[in-house]
């Protein structure tokens, strides 16, 4: 039987979902243990996506390609925290703005220029159709899923079991206390980047098979990606699993039944401004902080 | 002023060594050419009235603050030395109001306290140990450490200062807080380890009199200048100098 | 620089901006136009973000606000001109209050990715074919102004160098005036301020109201001097644009507003011609450059720079 329309569309709503809830996270990460949010996430997905998109035209198969380039970000979250971010550490906020918009702007410009705005293919590492029972999505829409879903798992296990994730751990949560302890927080902060922006190229790897690769291919993805963190209170993790579902269900659901198309973005965003009004600290987020 | 007591310069290479230190937050300065020794193996009492600068001296030694001047452990100097740095040389600190992870469990707390990169075997060993020296804190191994009580905080912020095997420890004020039988408890614990493993301490206290039972020497602080150091036992027995310095 | 002297400057300049509104002729003329209509928008950008320290990433928003009321005001219900900008300024008090109850909400970074949100929305809801009788969709509109003295280019001319001379006085004077120190406050130490007894919400409010209202403003008035308005002239690159603006002409102070809407209006004329990306380039460039170098302005940081020169 053919599942109907909106079934298929709430699928592939779960599967972007899942693409949300990872930019979503990376932007949680970075803003629990530094409270900064990095505008440039989205760029340096992009061009993580880029570098692996050059990786496989020459020659390199798609899915070792795709594992180099998920180190290769994190080494370039690490540096671009090191290099840029450090010095306006404690700057005021104009200022760190000043830095983050300047990042995602001159990486944007910057791929832009490299590689040029031609929409490029990008090839899923997936097979075409899902296995039998689970045809409701594409073969690649499963990868997203399940992909999505093991890095998530890694990622919390290794926040949980290894004595690096207790250190970033208690660097976030007990700044000023953990260096008592030897851990050297600014190092900490690093890592933090580092992981931020393995998520961020996973996204945009996992979304460029989709939409096609180009210089914006991010810039929507990460206001969905800050959408879902903030739905989900901005420091939580789950939340921004939650947040991410959550966006990417609503997406094309009010895009089809209620706004149209054009109006999708706009009309997913005005929904989120609408719950944060109602409830600023997120559907997850603790009790409610007094507004000063 | 009482003349009843000598200055005893304790000249040693090892051990914390002070010279002409001044530190301080922006523009005022702290401390004021501050010298203090701390010989291996002893407890030093730091005392003074509220603002005289003993944390900020703890905070010295630990380069948590912007210092000038001296600052040496067992010779070599600790000068610039991010905190981090310090810690891995074998200087633990216990800061005011224990730094406790308090999100994380008892566990986790004492594993961070051996620091992320050492060996499996040495943390594990090390455990055992601390296991072993806290029992209370053996039953509460999976407890989130901000659940627990003041004294087994405190001891908590001990067992993960040992967790390294420091050679030095700084306290700030572990009595904070604490029901006098537990600060007892404290105190013994804290001199038993510098009975048995030598280690030197360096002790903050708001109350004299409890830190100057524990005590080998004593050095009183006063708007960041030392004022009067020497003998703890001297020092307890002197009235004008309680009444001068430590609020009679 | 004594008050006297500060004043005779400032006349000079205005006398001096005067004089070239009344010399210039044709395509100079125009551009001198759109420099004032910058001028304007940053004048209300620089209340918000560098006074207030209330951060915008989407003042461009406000600036399609005003452009398109007046040409929907104008175009299709016939409204004299100046009454269209009336309700462009208006409506963008309005929405800006709207816009300082979120600031509540959302503090700091979070109000300026929210804010760039809405200036990434902005092209995509003019553009929306539902909205099209009333905005011209795509395409936008375009009209032929009546023949009154304010769409007369010396008119038109006139009646910015009058708004903007009013406006930059407004601000100047709130500055050095309790609501502006309220704003410094907020801005620096917050908790300090409302144990001060300043109410925080309420500050935040009126100061995005009266920025909303002059960037509207100027994106009214900007639209008569173009003619017409299009969704593609609104791009989230307008609002990156005036932020970098801001920053290049220097946070530090007011004045600096001549430089930063010399910037916005040079930079993608001149470095469009190269490639799409050039000014996103230069944008991207300036604001990291200025946030190194001279975050708080061009005069702290010569004056930092002489500091450590004369140390040595």
């Amino acid at each position: 039987m053919e599942p109907s329309i909106w079934l298929l569309q709430l699928s592939a709503g779960v599967a972007n979902g899942f693409i949300y809830a990872a930019l979503g996270l990376a932007l949680v990460m970075i803003h629990r243990t530094t409270h900064h949010i990095n505008f440039a996430q989205g760029e340096m997905a992009t061009l993580s996506t880029y570098l692996a998109w050059q990786l496989i035209q020459s020659g390199m198969p798609v899915a070792a390609a795709m594992a180099l380039t998920l180190v290769l970000s994190l080494a370039m979250g690490v540096v671009v925290q090191r290099v840029l971010i450090r010095p306006v550490q404690h700057a005021p906020a104009l200022t760190q703005m000043m830095v983050f918009v300047g990042l995602l702007v001159s990486i944007n410009a910057f791929t832009g220029w490299w590689f040029g705005h031609v929409l490029q293919a990008f090839p899923s590492p997936f097979p075409v159709q899902a296995p039998a029972g689970l045809r409701l999505w594409s073969g690649h829409q499963l990868g997203m899923v399940g992909v999505t879903l093991i890095v998530m798992a890694l990622v919390w296990l290794f926040f949980r079991f290894t004595r690096l994730g207790l250190a970033l751990r208690a660097a976030a949560q007990h700044p000023e206390a953990a260096r008592w302890v030897g851990i050297s927080v600014p190092w900490m902060w690093a890592w933090g980047w580092g992981l931020a922006a393995m998520l961020g190229a996973l996204a945009g790897m996992l979304m460029a098979p989709v939409v096609y690769l180009e210089p914006n291919l991010m810039m929507g993805v990460l206001l969905y990606g800050f959408a879902a963190a903030v739905l989900g209170g901005m420091d939580r993790p789950q939340g921004a699993v939650l947040g991410g579902l959550l966006v990417g269900v609503i997406d094309p659901l009010l895009g089809t039944y209620v706004v149209g198309h054009e109006l999708q973005q706009p009309a997913v965003l005005a929904l989120v401004v609408a719950v944060l009004w109602w409830r600023p600290q997120g559907l997850l987020g603790p009790k409610a902080q007094g507004a000063a | 002023m009482s003349g009843s007591f000598k200055r005893i310069w304790v000249h040693s290479m090892s051990g914390l060594e002070l010279h002409a230190v001044s530190a301080g937050y922006g523009e005022q300065a702290v401390l004021q050419g501050l010298n203090l020794q701390v010989p291996q193996g002893r407890i030093v009492a730091l005392l003074g009235a509220n603002g005289a600068g003993k944390t900020t001296t703890l905070r010295a030694v630990f380069q948590a603050v912007r210092t000038t001047g001296q600052l040496t452990w067992a010779g070599q100097s600790l000068v610039g030395l991010p905190t981090e740095h310090i810690v891995n040389r074998g200087l633990a600190h216990v800061p005011q109001g224990r730094g406790t992870l308090s999100s994380l469990t008892v566990e986790e707390n004492l594993l961070l306290g051996a620091g992320w990169r050492a060996p499996r075997q040495t943390v594990q060993a090390a455990l055992e140990a601390q296991w072993a020296r806290f029992p209370s804190l053996a039953q509460r191994r999976h407890q989130q450490a901000g659940s627990l009580s003041g004294g087994e905080q405190q001891q908590l912020a001990l067992a993960r200062a040992l967790m390294r095997g420091p050679q030095f420890m700084a306290l700030d004020e572990p009595s904070l807080g604490l029901a006098p039988k537990v600060v007892s408890q404290v105190m013994d614990t804290l001199a038993q380890l510098n009975a048995e493993q030598g280690i030197t301490l360096l002790l903050v206290e708001q109350s004299a009199d409890l830190a100057l039972d524990l005590a080998h020497e004593a050095v009183v602080l006063q708007l960041g200048r030392v004022v009067a150091q020497g003998p703890a036992l001297a020092m307890k027995n002197d009235r004008a100098l309680h009444r001068a310095y430590l609020g009679g | 620089m004594s008050k006297q002297r500060r004043f005779i400057l400032w006349v000079a300049v205005a006398l001096l901006l005067l004089g070239t509104g009344l010399g210039l002729q044709g395509y100079a003329l125009f551009q001198f136009q759109q420099w004032l209509v910058l001028v304007l928008a940053l004048v209300g950008l620089h209340g918000l973000t560098a006074q207030a320290g209330l951060l915008s990433l989407g003042h461009g928003a406000f600036m399609a606000l005003g452009a398109y009321t007046t040409a929907m005001l104008t175009h299709h219900a016939q409204w004299p001109t100046p009454w269209a900008w009336l309700a462009a300024a208006l409506l963008g008090a309005a929405w800006g209050a709207g816009l300082g109850g979120l600031a509540s909400r959302l503090t700091g970074h979070l109000l300026a990715l929210a804010t760039f949100a809405l200036a990434v929305a902005v092209p995509q809801v003019l553009k929306a074919p539902g909205l099209a009788a009333w905005t011209g969709g795509a395409q936008g509109l375009t009209w032929t102004p009546t023949p009154a003295f304010w769409n007369q280019p010396l008119g038109l001319t006139l009646c910015l160098l009058g708004v903007v001379g009013l406006a930059m006085g407004a601000q100047q004077l709130a500055q050095q005036r309790v609501w502006g120190w309220a704003l410094v406050a907020m801005r620096e130490h917050p908790v300090a301020a409302a144990e001060l007894g300043f109410d925080l919400p309420r500050l935040r409010r009126q100061a995005f109201a009266w920025s909303g209202a002059l960037t509207s403003l100027a994106g009214g008035m900007g639209a008569m001097v173009l003619g017409h308005v299009s969704p593609d002239a609104y791009t989230a690159l307008l609002s990156i644009g005036l932020l970098a603006g801001l920053v290049v002409g220097g946070v530090g102070q007011l004045s600096g507003v001549g430089l930063g809407a010399a910037f916005v209006l040079w930079v993608p004329q001149w470095a469009g011609e190269f490639s799409q990306s050039v000014p996103w380039a230069i944008y991207g460039a300036c604001l990291l450059g200025v946030a190194y170098v001279a975050p708080e302005g061009w005069p702290q940081a010569w004056r930092a720079w002489r500091r450590k020169l004369t140390k040595r």
